[in-house]
């Protein structure tokens, strides 16, 4: 039978979109329970009104991950207290996707895309923190923008960096150069102030949606189980 | 986006609030949007009612970027504070009147072709 350890590791892989934190660790991730090879997770969302595409992403990458440990045959997710509760919860477990999920709803590809653009911000803000951190260490832009991920110390944000540059399918190679666009391209000397000017506005933006969901999450559901606690 | 298209502006009204619980992390807020957008483009509004919106129009009208961010952000001045808090903007973008004691705006700076471009 697999572990709870094994599941909540794995799902500590799913990420809040355009929160780039794991839901494990957002407090998102409410109940696991694990019966012989099937595994029932349960989601909450800061608010009811939380966008659906946003929540199906969640809810969808949540299932194929716990569907991913090893002894697991089955994965149900039931997300709580969303106004979309059922059908993305419907949608999700049958493998509707999400065009099938709310059918003549939504235009374009599947969420394919959505997740993409997570992944470049996601990968723009990790990068503006280690060369942030360069910065305070001494480096100069000049000198950022000539080093090779060999050459960058290692470090908690160096990690992470590499992982989301990894996740992107970039060069992750000794000899590869540490600051690239979202595409790979090296970003030129006379640009790197300007591309970590955008990034550090990225990463702003990441850790303010992040921030606020923490607090507007914490007074939906603190504040529920006090008044629960209160009535016993 | 709002670094491209000059009708995109910036909204403070959710993130207005890090300003009492996180006032370093809200001075990096104010400061990216007058760095991207100038200060025409940044407005505040009561939005959906998540706060009463007197402490904050309040606590607004006494912050400052902290000295040590000043560098990086520059300061917050009074003419920036009328703009956003007091709904200069939001006068001038949907055409209501402005009371005559009210002081006026001075002219903003830069010009649309002279905002940032973002590189991607």
């Amino acid at each position: 039978m697999p572990t709870k350890a094994a599941v909540l590791g794995a799902l500590s892989g799913v990420r809040g979109p355009e929160l780039d934190e794991p839901i494990t660790a957002l407090g998102f991730v409410s109940e696991l329970k694990i019966e012989d090879d099937t595994v029932f997770v349960r989601l909450r969302l800061p608010t009811y009104f939380c966008a659906p595409n946003f929540a199906y992403l969640m809810v969808a990458d949540a299932r194929s991950t716990a569907l991913s440990v090893p002894g697991v045959r089955e994965a149900r997710i039931v997300l709580d207290g969303h106004h979309a509760s059922g059908e993305i919860n419907g949608g999700v477990n049958s493998g509707l996707g999400f065009e099938g999920t709310f059918p003549s709803e939504t235009e374009g590809p599947d969420l394919d895309e959505l997740r993409d653009i997570f992944s470049r911000k996601s990968f723009i803000a990790r990068g503006e923190k280690l060369c942030r951190a360069l910065l305070a260490e001494g480096c100069t832009p000049s000198e950022l923008a000539q080093m090779r991920l060999g050459e960058v110390p290692p470090s908690g944000a160096f990690e992470k960096y590499l992982e989301r540059r990894a996740e992107l399918g970039l060069d992750v190679s000794t000899e590869a150069s540490l600051v690239v666009d979202p595409d790979g391209n090296k970003v030129p000397e006379d640009a790197v102030v300007e591309h970590l000017r955008f990034a550090r506005l990225t990463r702003v933006s990441i850790e303010g949606n992040a921030g606020f969901c923490r607090g507007v999450l914490a007074a939906r559901y603190d504040k529920q189980e006090e008044e629960k606690e209160a009535t016993l | 986006m709002a670094v491209q298209e000059a009708n995109v502006y910036a909204g403070l009204s959710v993130a207005i609030a890090f300003m009492h619980t996180r006032p370093r992390y809200f001075a990096q807020i104010i400061g990216e949007c007058l760095y991207w957008l100038d200060e025409d483009r940044i407005l505040f509004a009561s939005d959906y009612a998540l706060w009463q919106p007197k402490w904050l129009v309040e606590q607004f009208v006494d912050f400052q970027i902290p000295e040590d961010m000043q560098g990086e952000y520059g300061a917050l001045t009074p003419d920036i504070k009328r703009r956003v808090v007091l709904g200069l903007n939001t006068a001038h973008l949907y055409d209501l009147e402005v009371p005559s004691e009210i002081p006026q705006p001075t002219a903003v700076s830069a010009s649309e072709e002279e905002y940032p471009e973002a590189p991607y």
